[in-house]
């Protein structure tokens, strides 16, 4: 099963792409909607409601398995390395991993600032302070995705303690986990109707790591007792599959009734009805794992793909958002007849958005600087 | 008989490090040095199993079987017994 691991990391960062892919659909549907249907006044809200729109919002939610499943890979990675004799993580262990996942966020986070300055010297030159930047780099805001780089970061400074803390009182460390999960989903009901106090949404969101720490936890959990999980799959995995279902529909139902009760506008299209903390939410999550895990024998279409996206997918993380934040732009100015057909325009972003990170990865592993491949991907 | 090893070295340093003029000391701690990292181990289970025709066994994938190429060779060692 430790192989198929890859697969599941392949899986997830197509749905990254796809996920964010999936975010501009709005904003080509309903504000640049002029672009191919001239004399159009914007926003233009006559594609809400529309088969494409319901389907982009289904990739948005049945997509946002992949960070979660990142961390499962890296908590029972974290398993591997402390298995055995070996009973602790040596801080060596854990500097030497941070280096490896922040030097190339460093370098794409700073190509992001060039591209961003490079864009608005289109009208003024702006950049900002350095202090700005510092704070940006620090909280993982050079671009929308980056947050991930700052939470994993977060779980390996913590993985000491955590593999320690699981060695000796998993329950305990599972219910914490729990516990931090169970606040996180109170805290956005709770946000739906009324004004929750700004410190909750520090401490659960805001790329903290106590909301996810069930995933990494779970990981490591899964990594220690595998044995025992494997037979416990085996005798609950269709209603394991059954349960992935219903909850994936409950998810796109809860979000949909969200929406009508309460309404609103992109962000909050964004944040509640495509985010990742509701109750069906969570469930579809752990059902997506754990049904992975039980049904080892299945061959997925493009599995073989899949597998070699796998181990890119650190250095797809890091580059995709820059392809897509301006792949848009370039269609907009050269084929903006493209927005009017998302089965069209999805599928080329998210092309696009895989092609070229890996074509430069490609590229550089077969070039005179290879040697710094592991620096600009990981 | 091939040297285990040395496919081993090999595959380290020009898949996983990406750079074949790298030194890798076979008894070298590969998971403290940062030569693997999550990735980097499941693509050598990965390629230990296609190479050498194996099955590693899940309870297998340990930092004592995986922590340098000389644990490693002394792992696929004893498993062809």
């Amino acid at each position: 099963m430790t192989r198929r691991l890859l697969l599941l990391n392949g899986l997830a960062i197509l749905a990254v792409v796809s996920n964010h892919a999936a975010h501009t659909g709005p904003l080509t549907m309903f504000w640049w909607t002029f672009l191919y249907s001239p004399g159009t006044a914007v926003p233009n809200y006559d594609q809400f409601g529309t088969i494409t729109y319901y389907v982009l919002i289904a990739i948005m939610k049945l997509s946002l398995f992949a960070v979660p499943s990142f961390l499962f890979v890296s908590g029972f990675f974290v398993s591997i390395v402390t298995r055995g004799d070996q009973s602790t993580l040596s801080w060596k262990w854990v500097r030497v991993t941070l280096a490896r996942l922040l030097v190339p966020y460093l370098i794409w986070s700073l190509a992001t600032f060039f591209i961003n300055w490079l864009q608005s010297c289109l009208d003024v030159c702006t950049a900002n302070s350095l202090g700005q930047y510092i704070t940006i780099l620090l909280t993982g805001k050079a671009q929308d995705a980056y947050w991930y780089v700052v939470l994993i970061c977060q779980f390996y400074l913590l993985s000491p303690l955590l593999v320690a803390l699981a060695k000796t009182r998993l329950r305990l460390l599972l219910l914490i986990a729990a516990l931090a999960h169970v606040c996180a989903l109170i805290v956005v009901y709770l946000g739906l109707f009324v004004d929750v106090p700004r410190i909750a949404y520090v401490i659960f969101f805001d790329n903290f790591f106590p909301r996810d720490l069930i995933y990494f936890v779970f990981g490591i959990a899964v990594g220690f007792h595998l044995t025992a999980l494997q037979q416990w799959l085996a005798r609950f995995k269709w209603f394991l599959l059954f349960v992935l279902f219903i909850s994936a529909i409950l998810s796109l139902i809860e979000a949909e009734l969200f929406y009508r009760i309460l309404g609103g506008g992109y962000n909050y299209l964004r944040h509640s009805r495509g985010g990742p903390m509701t109750v069906p939410m969570t469930l579809y999550i752990f059902m997506f794992i754990l049904c992975f895990l039980a049904f080892e024998n299945i061959n997925y279409p493009f599995s073989r793909n899949l597998y070699q996206l796998g181990p890119k997918s650190y250095g797809i993380y890091l580059i995709h958002p820059i392809v897509i934040q301006i792949m848009p732009k370039i269609f907009y100015h050269l084929a903006p007849w493209l927005f009017a057909y998302q089965i069209l325009y999805q599928p080329v972003l998210i092309t696009i958005s895989l092609g070229i990170p890996l074509l430069f990865m490609t590229l550089v592993a077969k070039s005179r600087i290879r040697g710094i491949y592991r620096y600009l991907f990981g | 008989m091939m040297d285990r090893k040395a496919v081993l070295t090999e595959y380290i340093k020009n898949e996983i490090m990406r750079n074949r003029n790298a030194q890798v000391d076979e008894n070298e701690d590969l998971l403290s040095a940062g030569i693997l990292d999550s990735l980097g181990i499941l693509r050598l289970v990965a390629f230990v199993e296609e190479t050498f025709g194996i099955q590693v066994p899940d309870q297998d994938v340990v930092y004592d079987n995986f922590k340098s190429v000389s644990a490693l060779e002394e792992y696929l060692h004893q498993h062809n017994k």
